[in-house]
């Protein structure tokens, strides 16, 4: 796409600075493999290793450019900047832009040297934080955070691309998995780090509620510059043979679509059932995510009385189990049922939904809540990693596991936008404000009741158990 | 190259240090500390609101600092907002040795949405500056102390 555009504009406006800022983003022209083995097998092994720490590294600093938010929510709440319902509102756009930007990116990615491509999108994303900063209006924030959400979809596709450029097709399950940690070090960073910065003397720093946007401004420039500098474009730009010569490894192609176009077999993929009901039922489970990761420590503080410090991290805790869930998931599925997802879709929904009853209605116990939090963790983040994409990939048709795998994304992103709003409204129409004015300032004290949003989030979690085991007798295609 | 990336990693930590508010906020979170020295002398704010639509007030402060009269007039101590009309129950006021001790009884109703409770201590009467409130609604429960010389809410002291 941006090479089509590329040649586009210098075809009809003469190297003008459009044409120069394509050429700038687009995968650079294939050049001819270097006759040295030595030479390739040296390079080679110093991008892959390079990939996937810079790739890993850097999705996970750019992580806290889109979470940074979820922890300035509630001192923004109590310095009386944004209400709960404008708070949902501005936290919700980020979603929308996401699910944008994830799908058009995608295509965009296909055709980009990704670590400019990469690198931009977190640049622009720091910028967007360093603006929200400033920001005391709602709806400069909703517009600065939905275009962060469109800069922050630059990165997955991004990653992609180049886990398909240096990894084969044997491996790369293996390093997909190392890199979706990234997920769990970017939520651990905001919910510990940036939490740290603004928790009050003596657990944190004591900043002000906008060094929880600068601050995470700062480490996604210092990430930017680190793609810049350390992702690669595909091998042949570099005078290397693509991954599957150098390993001497092809994959096998599906024979019976063999001809049909790949747009052709995208748009088969919105005709099979079972795609749909994934689509809702991941879309029903990032309900349940998002919302424990918006409201989460926000609900922590306000009900449950902990400082904004405990709160983040017992956040952390749980973000911390998800690595493990991410891993533990695809092995249990693999070994344990024959890479059927389904039955250990169950198990880990089991393992997602019973602690969250625990959390919201079991005993007022930190150890117990502190318990329920990490098992809710593992669980979550292993039926995340199933009906968020590795189930599409089984049931779409592998050449167009990008589209598939987009749908999904589209949903569950929507999903989760829809949910922050929700939330949001539920919560602020719960509000009772205890108001202590004073000649030099006025005090206002806030109190929220969640009964109706955890009914919410709860009641998305059991919906998503539902579809995905109506899903039990689907078979992967080939 | 290495002192020079120290460097703007000392800058940028310095940086993050000195622009906290740290200064102005010295006395209250100093004040986190030592409040309960002083705590019998300040005056208490208790509030009660239960699901049924109940709202009990229980106001305590010194005797030097307000009259009998002012505090008999509820709309000066406390003003409530909801959907619909809140009734003034009873208002019983008594003399504990150094402290005057006023409940306030208003019913909402279960039907109605509470919206808001002004409770105007410090807006009224200057000589009170400081107040330690709890209060408590059917989701949650928040202790804390307002005083005039910080700009929020002191919270677990």
């Amino acid at each position: 796409m941006i090479s089509v555009l590329h040649r586009f504009f210098s075809t009809y406006t003469d190297r003008s600075a459009l044409t120069k800022l394509f050429g700038f983003f687009s995968s650079g022209n294939d050049r001819p493999i270097n006759p040295d083995s030595n030479y390739v097998d040296a390079q080679f092994r110093y991008h892959r290793r390079n990939v996937i720490l810079v790739i890993t590294l850097c999705y996970g600093l750019g992580y806290v450019c889109r979470l940074a938010f979820n922890v300035v929510k509630k001192p923004l709440m109590d310095a009386g900047v944004f209400t709960p319902e404008e708070v949902g509102m501005i936290g919700s756009t980020l979603l929308y832009g996401y699910a944008l930007g994830k799908f058009t990116n995608g295509f965009l990615a296909d055709h980009a040297n990704v670590g400019r491509f990469f690198a931009a999108g977190i640049l622009l994303s720091a910028m967007a934080n360093l603006g929200m900063g400033f920001s005391h209006l709602a709806w400069l924030s909703a517009l600065l955070w939905g275009i962060n959400g469109w800069f922050q979809g630059f990165g997955a596709p991004s990653s992609v691309v180049s886990l398909a450029s240096w990894y084969t097709n044997s491996e790369r399950g293996r390093y997909y998995g190392i890199w979706s940690t990234a997920h769990s070090i970017g939520e651990g960073l905001t919910y510990l780090g940036i939490a740290w910065l603004i928790a009050a003397a003596p657990k944190g720093l004591g900043l002000s509620w906008e060094w929880g946007l600068w601050a995470p401004a700062m480490i996604c420039v210092f990430a930017a510059f680190l793609l810049y500098r350390y992702l690669p474009d595909r091998p042949r730009t570099l005078g290397l043979p693509t991954i599957a010569n150098w390993k001497g490894e092809h994959g096998q192609v599906d024979n019976a679509h063999q001809d049909e176009s790949i747009w052709k077999t995208q748009l088969r993929v919105l005709a099979i059932p079972s795609i749909w009901i994934l689509a809702l039922a991941s879309s029903s489970m990032y309900v349940t995510r998002y919302a424990i990761n918006s409201w989460g420590n926000v609900y922590l503080q306000e009900i449950r009385g902990f400082d904004l410090f405990d709160a983040n991290l017992f956040i952390f805790f749980n973000t911390v189990a998800g690595i493990l869930g991410c891993l533990v998931y695809g092995l249990v599925s693999d070994k344990f049922f024959s890479a059927r997802r389904p039955p250990a879709n169950l198990i880990f929904g089991l393992l997602e939904i019973i602690p969250l009853f625990v959390i919201f209605y079991g005993p007022p116990n930190t150890t117990v809540l502190g318990i329920a939090l990490v098992v809710y963790g593992f669980g979550l983040s292993g039926i995340l990693a199933s009906l968020g994409g590795l189930f599409a990939i089984d049931i779409a048709p592998k050449k167009v596991a990008g589209a598939a795998m987009g749908f999904i994304g589209i949903f569950s992103y929507l999903g989760a936008g829809m949910q922050d709003y929700i939330s949001g409204k539920l919560i602020y129409s719960s509000e009772i404000i205890f108001a202590f004015p004073a000649k030099e300032q006025h005090f206002n004290i806030y109190f929220y009741n969640y009964d109706k949003p955890i009914l919410f989030w709860v009641g998305a979690s059991v919906l998503s158990i539902v579809l995905a085991s109506s899903l039990w007798k689907i078979k992967a295609a080939d | 190259m290495a002192y020079k990336q120290a460097g703007i990693f000392l800058v940028l930590t310095s940086f993050l240090y000195g622009c906290g508010d740290n200064i102005e906020n010295s006395f209250c979170n100093a004040h986190k500390d030592v409040h309960q020295t002083h705590a019998l002398d300040v005056s208490h704010v208790d509030i009660e609101y239960q699901a049924s639509g109940s709202l009990t007030t229980t106001v305590q402060v010194p005797l030097t600092a307000i009259d009998l009269v002012s505090l008999e007039d509820t709309s000066r101590v406390l003003v409530v907002e909801a959907e619909k009309t809140c009734q003034l129950v009873s208002v019983n006021i008594d003399k504990q040795g150094q402290y005057w001790q006023a409940a306030y009884h208003i019913d909402c109703g279960q039907d109605n949405r509470l919206r808001k409770v002004s409770i105007a201590l410090l807006d009224k009467f200057p000589t009170i500056n400081e107040v330690e409130a709890n209060i408590q609604t059917p989701a949650a429960h928040k202790h804390f102390v307002l005083n005039r010389q910080c700009d929020s809410p002191i919270f677990n002291f």
